[in-house]
């Protein structure tokens, strides 16, 4: 389908209608310039067009890159003005979808700090470890002449082994904090092409 | 290539683009393609990324009686590109560990 430069920036504002007024214009402005730098530069203005994509692929890309609280904030705004009956129903309906809606958030936030815990746990656990490695260390000496050398000995082979399992463990828990932070960005994704998705439906 | 890592090359190709002179998007796009592939929806979220970071300041001049948007690179914007290059050291290093193990197995052979 060919469109010229104002179909296409209004089929691109209207796909991201929600978002505050002063972000819309931004973007249109920029892909405005686009348009007239290739018609400048030759290009018929239908091609030009045809050059940027889809519009609904353009609208897409804008909100993906848009921050998540924003993408909430406009996709609670309705497009369209309610009907009565969808206020009623929705007022009506409070007592069920608000606790839900409150749910829904609180096991998320639950979710996330459970994840976090782990990673912080296991940084204690290292910390702890290099602590008591270094503990027996320094005692071993001191044990190997007040109680004995096989005390001292003991000391010493206590405090390599948990000198090893914190270097171990260290390196396991730097893989953790790294999956864990991937495992968030992935849901921040994953919600925001679930409410892209819900917005174009 | 890794998005992330693409994601971060082009924020860094495009902060090149402007490094010299101040430039405005159609021909940051034209310098840019030859070396990679960059389309004009994938140079605005970069664009608006740099901008938020403050690696660049957006600058509208008129040029045939329509406003031009001229980009403009910050202190931080010339850090950033020292940054890359090095980081690149590392990564040229590593590289050529890797090769060069290569040409060790070629000459046993």
């Amino acid at each position: 389908m060919k469109m010229n430069k104002t179909e296409f920036l209004t089929s691109v504002g209207e796909k991201l209608c929600g978002l505050p007024e002063e972000d819309i214009q931004k973007s249109l402005d920029f892909y405005s310039e686009m348009i007239d730098e290739m018609i400048e530069d030759g290009m018929p203005e239908e091609d030009a067009v045809l050059k940027l994509g889809l519009p609904c692929d353009v609208a897409e890309q804008i909100l993906m890159d848009t921050s998540l609280p924003k993408l909430v904030k406009a996709s609670r705004k309705p497009a369209r003005d309610m009907k009565s009956a969808e206020i009623l129903l929705l007022i009506l309906g409070f007592p069920l979808w608000f606790p839900l809606l409150i749910a829904f958030f609180s096991v998320l936030f639950a979710f996330a700090v459970t994840v976090w815990s782990l990673v912080v746990s296991l940084y204690a656990i290292v910390l702890s470890f290099t602590a008591a490695g270094t503990a027996f260390l320094v005692s071993s000496v001191f044990l190997a002449f007040t109680n004995g050398f096989a005390t001292g000995l003991f000391s010493l082979g206590s405090g390599l082994i948990c000198a090893s399992l914190a270097v171990f463990l260290f390196i396991l828990s730097a893989k953790a904090a790294k999956g864990a932070l991937r495992l968030m960005r992935g849901i921040g994704r994953r919600i925001k092409s679930w409410l892209i998705g819900k917005r174009s439906a | 290539m890794d998005i992330q890592l693409k994601r971060g090359l082009l924020d860094v190709c495009v902060l090149a683009a402007i490094k010299n002179t101040d430039s405005y998007g159609y021909q940051i796009i034209k310098d840019i393609k030859p070396y990679v592939v960059i389309s004009e929806s994938t140079l605005y979220p970069i664009l608006k990324r740099l901008e938020a970071s403050e690696c660049l300041t957006v600058k509208p001049l008129e040029h045939n009686g329509r406003l031009r948007k001229y980009y403009h690179i910050t202190n931080a914007g010339v850090r950033r590109i020292a940054d890359f290059e090095s980081e690149w050291q590392e990564i040229v290093s590593i590289y050529n560990f890797v090769t060069r193990k290569d040409s060790n197995e070629n000459e046993q052979n």
